[in-house]
């Protein structure tokens, strides 16, 4: 153990620096330095022992082991959001966090988040303070991936109901992954377990004649592959949403897009109307530029969404939330 | 005479929300009751060695220097009665820094020994500052940069990345609040709820703002518990779903007085009664009577219920 010129400095018996240093403290003694032991140390030095403080949650998204413990404790509604990079699915969340902040959400009041950093780290580089020159999304990383933020709210005309709402987001840069390969769309604990899934359709390819195809292709092909990997697909509601919507409304040939997307719509109702719960479409634009309004009204919508829609529910899941306790392995972890 | 036992209040808020100010403010209230039913100094502490110099920079209208963290003010007790109901009571009101509660919320975690006074603690004194933006402004995107908005190719391609990584420290003020309310709140369900007195520090500030535009009245609400949730809201709403943990009550406060300036330094200590610097607005009440907030926490006041309710 190390010892201290410094009369008051108890790093001997604590392992604590009086100045706090790590390493390279000018008053530490060499072994050759300090005293020679008079007695050999037959018993352990006697720490002094601080109290540990007490912990609470860390404030950013919850992984899978935690969100399960929530769901153990009580109902909640799982969200899950993809789609291509960019395609604005963080900046959507991220707004409904602004929205809730700035108190301009209507239908619902905040209860409280347990990833309120989480929500504050996705707006920062849209804020004045990040000194950002435009705004600005932090991108989801690969290893969030089955991590989830978490809100609390109530309705409006009735403080005394509470929901709770867990929102995962995929990571773009893992969106082709999944739309390839069944093995990782199977491993996603938040798809196997989500009540609505939001698919992002990103409106800034989609004005784009040679990236339009693929974009929509990629939507179709991972909603095929959810039916195929998800045991109960009706009762998975489906959101498609037409992301940055701004990209449509500014162009000069707004009419064909619109018409465009009209087009993907009755496709995708074709395709999967009969195979999900409920399939609907929304045109959003949570962070415009060129001063065009955001959606708020849109998200605000999509959110309620979420949460009013009965839930097709199998079985299991009625059980689980008539007695919310008993369900240990929300997330098939225990 | 009833005797209470000591209770503990605590002065919740981060650095710059006025809770030094407040402290002195009230014991001089204490010595020059603003209301007759007011509380009143019943006889003074043993050890007033933190608040009797304050008290002389107040009186001179000096502005105090920050609250240091590093060395904390050492622990004090005020001993006052309230006539109206003859009760006396012994309080503890520790004088944290703002810097504290910022360091709480950053660490994630509270020293046990403050988490158990705040565990057993009759109520909060939770400051903010008027003139605090509770949240980070957005930057809104200029709408006359591009006057051909078409999109091409590249405008599909991803921004530049920004370097700047979002910190702990970089939370906004009322998040960094609602967190440390969501920290006392898993303490668990109280027999009754904790009362909590939100008091808007340096209200003067507010009731001199010149209104501009048809909004100003909305934007800048008078009423301190609209003030709240107009310009607070997360805070604001938080507070008031939680009926069954805490009960609160907003109150607009200037414990100073006024501004900083040599003219309203001297305006400010040209009273010949100090107590009368003293602002305190409760709903449609107003006056400067700064033990109210403080008779509410401690359930000495009228039976007006509080804004959650």
């Amino acid at each position: 153990m190390p010892s201290c010129s410094q009369a008051q400095c108890r790093i001997a018996e604590t392992g604590v620096c009086l100045e706090g240093h790590k390493q390279g403290c000018p008053h530490l003694l060499s072994d050759q330095d300090a005293p020679a032991a008079v007695t050999p140390l037959l018993q352990p030095p006697v720490v002094a022992t601080v109290p540990e403080p007490r912990r609470f949650h860390t404030g950013e998204k919850l992984t899978a082991a935690e969100a399960s413990r929530l769901l153990n404790g009580k109902p909640a509604r799982v969200v899950l959001c993809v789609g291509s990079r960019w395609s604005g699915k963080t900046t959507f969340l991220a707004r409904i966090g602004e929205m809730f902040r700035d108190g301009s959400f209507a239908r619902y009041r905040f209860a409280g988040s347990l990833t309120l950093c989480g929500f504050e780290r996705a707006t920062w580089l849209a804020t004045i303070a990040s000194g950002a020159s435009r705004p600005d999304t932090l991108r989801t990383r690969r290893a969030e991936n089955d991590t989830f933020l978490h809100l609390c709210i109530c309705p409006e005309d009735d403080k005394s109901r509470k929901l709770d709402l867990l929102i995962s987001d995929l990571a773009g840069e893992t969106f082709p992954t999944a739309v390839a390969t069944r093995e990782f769309c199977s491993d996603l604990r938040s798809l196997g377990r989500a009540d609505h899934l939001v698919i992002f359709i990103d409106c800034a390819r989609l004005v784009d004649s040679v990236q339009r195809h693929t974009e929509c292709d990629n939507a179709r092909t991972f909603l095929q592959r959810v039916s195929s990997v998800r045991n109960q697909s009706k009762s998975l509601q489906v959101q498609i949403v037409f992301s940055r919507w701004d990209y449509v409304l500014r162009h000069s040939e707004r009419v064909v897009h619109e018409k465009y997307c009209k087009d993907v719509e009755a496709d995708f109702e074709k395709r999967f109307g009969n195979i999900f719960a409920d399939l609907k479409f929304r045109r959003i634009a949570a962070r415009p530029s060129d001063g065009i309004e955001a959606t708020n009204g849109e998200i605000q919508s999509l959110f309620a969404h979420w949460l009013e829609t009965p839930l097709q529910q199998s079985q299991p899941d009625a059980a689980r939330n008539r007695q919310p306790v008993r369900d240990f392995s929300a997330f098939g972890l225990v | 005479m009833n005797h209470s036992p000591d209770s503990t209040l605590h002065l919740i808020g981060l650095t710059g929300t006025g809770k030094t100010n407040f402290l002195v403010a009230f014991d001089v209230i204490l010595d020059n009751p603003a209301d007759e039913n007011g509380l009143i100094h019943s006889d003074l502490a043993d050890d007033r060695a933190y608040l009797q110099p304050l008290k002389e920079e107040w009186l001179q209208g000096k502005i105090f220097e920050r609250t240091n963290r590093q060395a904390p003010p050492p622990p004090h007790q005020l001993l006052v009665k309230h006539p109206a109901s003859d009760t006396r009571i012994g309080f503890n009101l520790p004088d944290l820094a703002g810097e504290t509660f910022e360091a709480h919320f950053v660490t994630r975690s509270i020293p046990q020994d403050l988490w158990g006074r705040l565990e057993k603690a009759t109520g909060l004194l939770l400051f903010v500052h008027c003139n605090h933006n509770a949240d980070h402004a957005i930057l809104e995107q200029p709408g006359f940069i591009d006057p051909t908005p078409t999109p091409k190719t590249e405008s599909v391609l991803p921004p530049a990345e920004a370097t700047d990584e979002w910190k702990l420290e970089d939370a906004s003020m009322q998040v960094k609040l609602v967190d440390l309310l969501q920290f006392i709140a898993e303490s668990g369900p109280r027999k009754t709820p904790l009362r909590i007195a939100v008091i808007i520090s340096a209200w003067d500030m507010v009731e001199k703002a010149q209104g501009i535009g048809p909004g100003a009245a909305a934007e800048l609400p008078k009423n301190p518990a609209l003030f709240l949730a107009r310009r607070w809201p997360l805070l604001n709403q938080f507070l008031e779903s939680h009926t069954d943990t805490f009960s609160f009550r907003t109150f607009g406060v200037s414990a100073r007085g006024g501004g900083n300036s040599k003219e309203e330094i001297e305006r400010l200590t040209h009273l010949d009664k100090p107590s009368e610097r003293v602002i305190l607005v409760d709903d449609t009440h107003r006056s400067n009577d700064l033990t109210r907030p403080v008779r509410w926490l401690l359930g000495l006041l009228d039976s007006t219920p509080p804004s959650n309710v």
